[in-house]
């Protein structure tokens, strides 16, 4: 079944750029997810049906926020290289292997 | 150099980590925030309207004074966006504070209009333009803790279990209005209390004096960047400071409509368009140079970061380069971000630029140089976002050097 990643960032604008990123590494490694970006605040609105929730490192400070908001979603922040680097592929890696 | 760096990065993660948690958390400052966030559509469309009636093309100039029919025409979404942008304010908090206690949203948007209706004094009361914006916060926020207060006490009208939940949910809020309602008529009307006058001539003042001065200015800059040192998105100071941006912002709109002097200066696009060019930490020229880079990886970053550069979002350069946490590049972008601080309010307060008539038509991720147009119908203030990207790169280019050896170091030390 398809997978349902959420990122959230300040706004949802840099980590629109990661979504592009991750759904071309996704593709080759024949991952089936949907991935989209909002801002934190709009958690409880896309996070809580999602199957794993992305926070990029500047926003991590609200992880505990999230997770309040997003029970049973597991939460977790980017790391910063991987974050500036655009790293999807390392990323799509570690959420297949939590979502296994 | 390493100590301090320690100092600053523990100091940032023990003080200003939990303090920006805290009021990001807070119900009232997420309202106001996504209210003014949801305003965004109507005040840049409306200002991009009073700039086209005003561009300042010698056969346009004459073509609108010639016809002041169409020159009404097109000032018509201005007029009915900026100028009474507290009446969108205060529907927008009462909605958002409405979701945060799990309240009929859109009966807590209406009802919250309403209120501040009362409270202004009606439709021609004269405070629903910028004047007006505090008043409007007030109003959502007294007719929202009213309602909830209400509902948690259950002094609600009841309907039987049969009555569909939407429409229940109406008649919820029929008795808390009514009481908000009283309570503001007794105190406006019968005990006299001017909540706007007093709003509007201490309050707002206040907010915007203290907002637009270059010792804010300055502290709002080294704040933000200090922030991004420790990786942590200073998105909580351009909330606090939204208010004041926004009512001095459609202050000077609505001077210069009527063809007064806009006096404000700190309004948003001076550090969104003239000082954070390319992004916080002002990276697009930095961005350009590395380009250009002896370091392959800076180069591939350099190339993938630059679009979105373009468009003030630099995530990229800064955690990739980086410059978070990275104690060499933080300096060049304390420095460059405060001297841009002091060359921009040179220019617009000695006048060698013309003043931001439009602050919300430069919306923040619209590349500089067409936003500095957009927000004063001036080439000079196209001029002056050049000036500063190149101070901004030739303060980081030393400093980049450094990284760029390190880089280059590694990327040897890998091949070899």
């Amino acid at each position: 079944m398809s997978k349902n990643i959420v990122l959230l960032c300040a706004g949802g604008m840099s980590t629109s750029l990661m979504v592009s990123k991750m759904e071309e590494a996704a593709k080759k490694l024949n991952f089936d997810c949907e991935i989209h970006a909002y801002g934190t605040n709009k958690a409880k609105d896309f996070g809580t049906s999602a199957d794993m929730i992305l926070l990029a490192p500047q926003v991590r400070f609200q992880k505990a926020e999230i997770m309040e908001k997003c029970p049973n979603v597991p939460v977790e922040t980017i790391e910063m290289m991987d974050y500036g680097m655009m790293n999807g592929e390392k990323i799509i890696r570690h959420v297949m292997e939590v979502l296994k | 150099m390493d100590s301090v760096f320690d100092k600053m990065t523990s100091a940032i993660e023990k003080y200003l980590v939990p303090i920006t948690t805290k009021m990001s958390q807070n119900r009232y400052i997420i309202a106001i925030r996504d209210a003014l966030i949801a305003t965004m559509p109507l005040t840049i469309f409306g200002s991009l309207c009073l700039m086209v009636a005003t561009l300042p093309i010698p056969a346009w100039t004459e073509f609108i004074a010639a016809n002041p029919d169409i020159n009404t025409i097109i000032r018509i979404p201005f007029n009915l966006s900026v100028s009474i942008i507290s009446l969108y304010v205060a529907f927008g908090m009462g909605y958002n504070l409405a979701k945060a206690y799990d309240l009929d949203k859109l009966v807590g948007g209406i009802s919250s209009a309403f209120i501040f209706f009362i409270m202004a004094n009606g439709v021609d009361g004269g405070y629903l333009g910028a004047t007006g914006m505090f008043t409007a916060m007030i109003a959502a926020v007294i007719n929202i803790e009213i309602y909830h207060f209400c509902v948690k006490k259950g002094i609600v009208i009841k309907l039987p279990k049969q009555v569909p939940s939407n429409i229940a949910g109406s008649f919820e809020s029929l008795v808390p209005i009514v009481l908000t309602t009283v309570l503001i008529i007794v105190l406006v009307k019968f005990i006299g209390f001017d909540v706007n006058n007093i709003l509007a001539t201490i309050i707002t003042p206040i907010v915007t004096a203290a907002g637009n001065t270059l010792v804010m200015a300055l502290l709002y800059a080294v704040l933000a960047t200090i922030m991004w040192f420790g990786g942590i998105h200073p998105q909580i100071l351009a909330t606090l400071l939204t208010p004041g941006w926004t009512i001095m912002a459609a202050a000077n709109a609505e001077a210069y409509a009527a063809g007064a002097v806009a006096e404000y200066i700190f309004v948003k696009p001076f550090f969104f368009t003239f000082v954070f060019i390319g992004g916080q930490c002002g990276t697009l020229m930095l961005n350009l140079v590395m380009l250009r880079s002896k370091s392959k990886t800076h180069r591939s970053l350099a190339a993938m970061a630059l679009p979105a550069g373009l468009f003030n979002i630099n995530e990229p350069i800064l955690f990739g380069l980086p410059i978070v946490m990275n104690a060499t590049l933080i300096v060049p972008a304390l420095i460059g971000q405060v001297i841009c601080v002091f060359t921009t309010y040179f220019a617009f307060a000695s006048g060698l630029v013309p003043p931001m008539v439009a602050p919300d038509a430069a919306v923040w991720n619209i590349p500089a140089f067409i936003a500095a147009y957009l927000c004063t119908n001036s080439w000079r203030a196209v001029v002056l976002v050049l000036v500063n990207m190149v101070i901004q790169g030739l303060i980081y280019i030393p400093f980049y050097r450094v990284a760029e050896k390190q880089m280059v170091a590694i990327e040897n030390a890998e091949e070899a």
